[in-house]
């Protein structure tokens, strides 16, 4: 695995050129993606393009930006203007966008190299990357392990080497999740921080977009990239720049724990959380401990909040202007349903049927309104904690890697977010970070929940982890380009 | 929920469950219900409820006309289209 700064390096000495560094991360992926499926599309053609631009500012002795030149991988719900844009779903298996995302066109401009698109679980909904239309992304680490969900190629793609960073989005832990599985730093940045211009909806209140790395700095330096006021999104706030506040000393911090997240986990993991608490307590920071009652009714709230507005964004998908279209039907209301129910895989469809019933007349007040009242009582819950502490830790996940074709039910998946869906809740961010392995090696994450746009306290408190402890759970797959 | 109740919401999604989807739909709901039940123990009467995590300010554009797409740019990922026209299934005959 390859850092940002160690691949800039290389540029900036010009030791390769951005074509030859870009050829060896096509070559690569080409090579991979029978293995990992990390990529929907490998886009040749932009990234080429883009690396002699570089290449002649280079020569131009143009003083680049740090993400100018560095082969990325982009989740395939952002979209990209004359590149198929899929959201890994039938229904937009040859959707071209006309136009870019936000995000996308920023990273354009300051020369990032896109080599494809990142598979996911269809529109953003799953938790292993197996609800793709594509088949799921596999884990670099264990090829018969899922890579996570839902942005479980940008992971595969820079855990297997075929990419320096991934852009991903989160909705209820889609980042921090596949960061966890295959050994990766996932930033779910605060709601507002990166405008959601181009990222094709599942649930617009908790949606965000953020990277998947293979270290903190570098997420911090994508972030940096990513985090601008958008005119054209309305939740758009942008965010302070943070990479020149990151620091490494943890004395007085204050690390809240609360005992709710870290109940029924397996022993392997709950020693690996306790070695990140012994860490902090060991470096000068002080343990809080915390109470967070209302953990039980995150999922459930998430839940049905999410499938709520999935219901009411995926309505727009009917076949008469763009995406799938059903080739036989009777009449207008036959091709609509035809073609929904053809382009749509189960999972969505599911997600569909329920958010529409728990937004219709004699539910709603039982489960939308409801789950609404409780949304700001957790958010309320979190403003109270962060007055008695700087961050939380929790697991990211409570379990390591899936085996691929687990055949666990939709809420037994569900129940792997339930240490992440209450960031997105509360709109906050978090950050996953890599702590341990298990019994068979495969990576355990730890979360650091912080309060709103304080996104520098968070990474800097992961990067006094990474650092203090030598880059010990740091795991090269032996996969892709070595530089 | 049983399978009567599930065919409105069927027809409203415009969504065509198969049967054995049907089963596993039912599960969810199953599920749900049982969170519902969960979530009803809390006392939420005097919470105000929460939709966007921020304060949200509408947007509005300058009042001037501007041309951000051609109608063939727009028409591009038509499934099928006619004189500049998207084609859909006749309505009236």
């Amino acid at each position: 695995m390859n850092s940002i700064s160690k691949t800039r390096e290389r540029l900036l000495k010009r030791e390769l050129s951005c074509a030859e560094l870009t050829e060896m991360y096509l070559a690569a992926a080409r090579r991979e993606n029978g293995d990992l499926s990390a990529y929907t599309l490998i886009t040749d053609e932009e990234a080429r393009r883009a690396a002699a631009e570089v290449d002649a500012r280079l020569a131009r002795g143009e003083k680049l930006p740090p993400l100018a030149g560095i082969p990325f991988v982009l989740k395939d719900n952002i979209s990209t203007k004359d590149i198929k844009t899929t959201c890994a779903s039938r229904m937009l298996e040859d959707y071209v966008p006309i136009y870019d995302a936000f995000v996308w066109s920023g990273l354009k401009e300051q020369g990032a190299v896109m080599c494809g698109k990142g598979n996911m679980d269809e529109f953003a909904m799953g938790s292993t990357c197996e609800t793709s239309y594509f088949g799921g992304a596999k884990n670099p680490h264990d090829l018969t392990r899922v890579a996570g969900g839902s942005s479980g190629g940008a992971a595969s793609a820079v855990a297997g080497g075929v990419a320096v960073y991934g852009i991903g989005s989160d909705t209820g832990g889609s980042i921090r999740q596949p960061a966890s599985f295959c050994g990766l730093v996932g930033l779910k940045p605060t709601y507002g921080a990166v405008s959601r211009n181009g990222l094709i909806a599942y649930a617009s209140s908790f949606d965000q977009i953020g990277p998947i790395t293979t270290c903190v700095e570098d997420a911090a330096t994508v972030f940096d990239a990513i985090c601008r006021k958008d005119p054209a999104d309305m939740t758009s706030r942008g965010a302070e720049r943070v990479s020149g506040r990151l620091h490494s000393d943890v004395r007085g911090l204050r690390v809240g724990v609360a005992k709710e997240f870290f109940e029924n986990l397996p022993a392997e993991i709950a020693s690996a959380m306790e070695r990140a608490l012994d860490f902090y307590k060991r470096a000068g920071a002080e343990l809080v401990e915390i109470a967070f009652p209302m953990l039980r009714y995150c999922l459930p709230v998430y839940y049905i909040l999410a499938c709520a507005e999935a219901s009411s964004n995926l309505g727009r998908y009917d076949g008469l202007r763009y995406g799938h279209r059903a080739e036989t039907f009777d009449d207008l209301d036959d091709l609509i349903c035809r073609t929904r129910s053809e382009g749509f895989g189960q999972e969505v469809r599911r997600r569909i049927i329920l958010g529409t019933y728990v937004l219709s007349a004699g539910y709603y007040d039982a489960y939308y309104n409801k789950a609404q009242a409780l949304r700001r009582t957790i958010k309320n819950r979190f403003r109270e904690i962060f007055t008695k502490c700087d961050l939380l830790l929790t697991p990211t996940v409570p379990v390591t890697a899936l085996k691929c074709g687990a055949g666990l039910s939709p809420v037994e998946t569900y129940q792997t977010d339930i240490c992440t869906v209450s960031v997105n809740i509360a709109g906050l961010p978090a950050v996953s970070v890599p702590c341990g392995f298990d019994g068979a090696g495969l990576p355990v994450g730890m979360q650091l929940i912080g309060d709103k746009f304080t996104e520098a306290r968070i990474l800097s408190a992961a990067l006094a982890f990474e650092s203090g402890t030598g880059g010990a759970y740091l795991k090269d797959s032996g996969r892709g380009v070595s530089l | 929920m049983d399978r009567e109740k599930l065919i409105p919401l069927e027809k409203l999604n415009q969504l065509a469950l198969t049967e054995e989807e049907t089963e596993r739909v039912l599960a969810a709901f199953a599920a749900m219900e049982a969170e519902e039940a969960q979530l009803a123990e809390t006392d939420t009467s005097a919470v105000e409820r929460m939709v966007f995590n921020i304060p949200l300010k509408n947007i509005l554009r300058e009042d001037a006309a501007e041309k951000n797409f051609t109608r063939d740019q727009l028409q591009e990922g038509a499934p099928e289209k006619m004189d500049g026209y998207w084609q859909v299934p006749r309505l009236v005959e």
